[in-house]
């Protein structure tokens, strides 16, 4: 039924590539403005392990250095490779749930309901903060959420969903939040800057408490779709095959729906609109080893997570000591590869 | 074959990871000094006069009415505001100065210290690793910036930008006071009244020509001080009225504008030639009889001990006529 990779050799690749993911995230740690050695980066990330930090000491290193390895580059290569791998994985279920190419996080208009979210937290200047939480990521994840709301109830008719009108509505409604950014925009003047710069997506204000909070939604989220992923790859083989075959269509399209909307209001409202990784990875993926759920699903989301992590640790030190916003660096070093790799499987069809 | 492509694209990745990594220029990591913020509020104004030599440990109320504490007098400075900046090298603290944003250009000297980011992004990072005995930090930053700020544990003493002109004596004072340059800051303060009430006194009684300010024009929109910002407060003190001084925020229209047909009209040198030139614009008054005057803007929107020339320099355009010392 499916082409692509068989069990064997895919088992083999994912471990390679999680072996990858760990050494790139490795990598990243060792990169940065600040120049700290590869050993005192060992010593610290080591002091840090429970248990073991009595053996490995850090004296002798200065505790900026600590701060940086700690707080900083540690907090975001983690936090890159939560958000990449949800948005990914995110992007791999719609593209499948859908039957659609152009299926993305940000689809359904869940990214600019959080981008009208922060846009309003700017604009008005809110500065409190909640469970660790700044009041631009809460009002992030609440338009978020309004929207995702808005639009299901637009195309749903009694339990059914139709995934056109989804699209449409999504689409949208996507388009009237911008123009609602624009228009806030044009009032404050004095903050338009930040409103782009959040629209951008960064890791920059990276921190434990953004982690702790995006575990549990990723965690749980994640798991929803792998255990979904046998039932979608019928799904999108035909509704009424799967009805047939005794699957509760409507109500795993409702699961489905539901968990991807939580995990990109999320990703999106701790880091801002960080486009492409939801759109373009799954699809390298689906390239590579095939449209099978059950084993793309767990590619994308350790792609996904690479990716990113490769994608910010550019951000940090491309300009250095400037910083590029993440978002604009995975559109212009993914395309590229994805535009071969379109390429390359074209001719191997023909 | 399709494994042959996934590691192609890795090294393709790694290379550019690794490449990236060497161009930076190192920055040494030194003997580490950070004092944490403790919570406690007792803010004296000009507590003594005499000391050059203020006691260390010093406690600091900001402006956000967060407690600094200083353990002794700061060695390694960071400013994240290029009003701030101009206040350090004013009070003859430049030397201290080791870190700064894109925008602090003056004067020439501070260009010397390391970039650590402009008004939007900081680079943590280089923050950090400049060990900066404490952060000066104006409002011009994101929530979540300033928070992380602290959160790191940075001794940061931050600097709200207030809209009134006095705000920026304020600045001068506190800054004076952690550098231990109480004595210098009360001169640049006393200076600066001294140039204020000069033109105050100069500007009484004077006809009071209309003027706009330009922040913004043409395709970009129109943009102004209004009547809550301290630029519109100056234009007042200098003898002149503002004509956006009745609405707030920063908009404005070229209706508006040409319906209120200002006397005067000010705008930053970069943006003189372009904006005689813009349809529109050209038919005013003030542009057709050449009252349009170009003025340093940073003499105008930087909180810093050169306002009180920018304020003498608005008195001089609006009433064209010089204030001798």
């Amino acid at each position: 039924m499916f082409s692509g990779l068989k069990g064997k050799l895919s088992g083999v690749l994912i471990i390679a590539l999680i072996v990858l993911l760990i050494f790139i995230s490795a990598a990243s740690l060792f990169l940065g403005t600040a120049n700290i050695g590869y050993v005192d980066v060992f010593r610290i990330l080591l002091h840090h392990i429970p248990g073991l930090g009595d053996q490995i000491s850090i004296d002798g290193i200065p505790d900026s250095a600590v701060t940086i390895i700690m707080k900083l580059r540690l907090t975001r290569v983690i936090l890159a490779l939560l958000v990449g791998a949800g948005l990914s994985a995110v992007g791999s279920t719609m593209q499948c749930l859908f039957r659609n190419p152009m299926a993305e996080p940000g689809l359904l208009g869940i990214s600019s309901g959080a981008g009208l979210g922060a846009t309003i937290a700017i604009f008005l200047g809110l500065n409190t903060t909640v469970f660790g939480m700044g009041a631009t990521a809460i009002s992030a994840f609440i338009g978020a959420i309004i929207t995702i709301l808005i639009v299901y109830n637009i195309s749903r008719t009694g339990p059914k969903i139709s995934p056109t009108v989804l699209i449409l509505a999504g689409t949208a409604i996507s388009f009237m939040n911008s123009a609602i950014i624009q228009l806030l925009m044009i009032f404050r003047r004095d903050r338009m800057d930040y409103i782009m710069l959040w629209t951008m997506g960064s890791f920059t204000t990276s921190g434990w408490n953004k982690i702790l909070i995006l575990i549990p939604f990723l965690v749980a989220g994640l798991s929803i779709l792998l255990l979904y992923a046998r039932q979608l790859n019928v799904i999108s083989t035909g509704e009424e095959t799967a009805q047939s075959l005794g699957i509760e269509v409507e109500k795993v399209k409702r699961i489905l729906l539901a968990v991807c909307s939580l995990i990109t209001a999320a990703c999106v409202s701790t880091s801002g609109i960080i486009g492409f990784v939801g759109l373009i990875i799954p699809h390298v993926f689906r390239l590579i080893v095939g449209p099978d759920q059950r084993i793309l699903l767990p590619y994308s989301i350790i792609g996904g997570a690479a990716f990113l992590v490769i994608c910010d640790t550019l951000a940090r030190v491309i300009a250095s000591p400037a910083e590029i916003p993440v978002g604009a660096i995975t559109a212009v070093f993914g395309s590229p590869f994805f535009i071969a790799l379109l390429i390359r499987s074209k001719r191997s069809v023909m | 074959m399709k494994k042959g492509l996934i590691l192609m694209l890795i090294l393709f990745a790694l290379s550019f990871v690794a490449g990236c990594g060497s161009t930076n220029a190192p920055q040494d990591i030194n003997s580490p000094e950070h004092t944490g913020v403790i919570k406690d509020n007792n803010q004296q104004k000009d507590a003594s006069k005499s000391e050059e030599t203020a006691a260390y440990p010093l406690e600091v109320t900001d402006f956000r009415g967060n407690s600094v504490k200083l353990a002794k007098e700061p060695q390694r400075v960071i400013s994240l505001s290029p009003n701030i900046t101009e206040i350090i090298y004013a009070l003859g603290k430049g030397d201290t100065l080791v870190g700064r944003t894109a925008f602090c250009d003056y004067p020439e000297d501070a260009e010397d210290a390391i970039v650590v980011g402009d008004f939007i992004e900081w680079n943590f990072e280089t923050i950090l690793s400049l060990e900066p005995d404490v952060v000066f930090a104006s409002s011009l930053n994101t929530e979540e910036n300033e928070n992380k700020l602290m959160e790191l544990g940075i001794n940061t003493v931050f600097l709200t930008q207030i809209e009134s002109f006095e705000s920026t004596y304020e600045i001068i004072d506190l800054v004076g006071k952690v550098l231990n340059a109480q004595d210098r800051a009360d001169e640049i303060i006393n200076e600066m009244k001294k140039t204020v009430s000069e033109v105050q006194k100069a500007a009484e009684g004077k006809e009071k020509p209309s003027v706009y300010y330009v922040v913004g024009y043409g395709e970009y929109g129109d943009y102004t001080a209004t009547g809550e910002t301290f630029i519109s407060s100056m234009i007042g003190m200098a003898g002149g009225n503002n004509i956006a001084a009745d609405i707030t925020g920063w908009v404005y229209s070229l209706e508006k504008l040409i319906e209120k047909d200002p006397d005067i009209i000010i705008c930053p040198e970069y943006a003189k030639e372009a904006f005689l030139q813009t349809n529109g614009y050209k038919e005013l008054t003030a542009v057709k009889e050449g009252r349009i005057y170009a003025i340093d803007e940073n003499l105008i929107v930087r909180q810093g001990p050169r306002l009180a020339e920018g304020l003498r320099a608005l008195y001089e355009i609006f009433h064209s006529e010089s204030i001798s010392d």
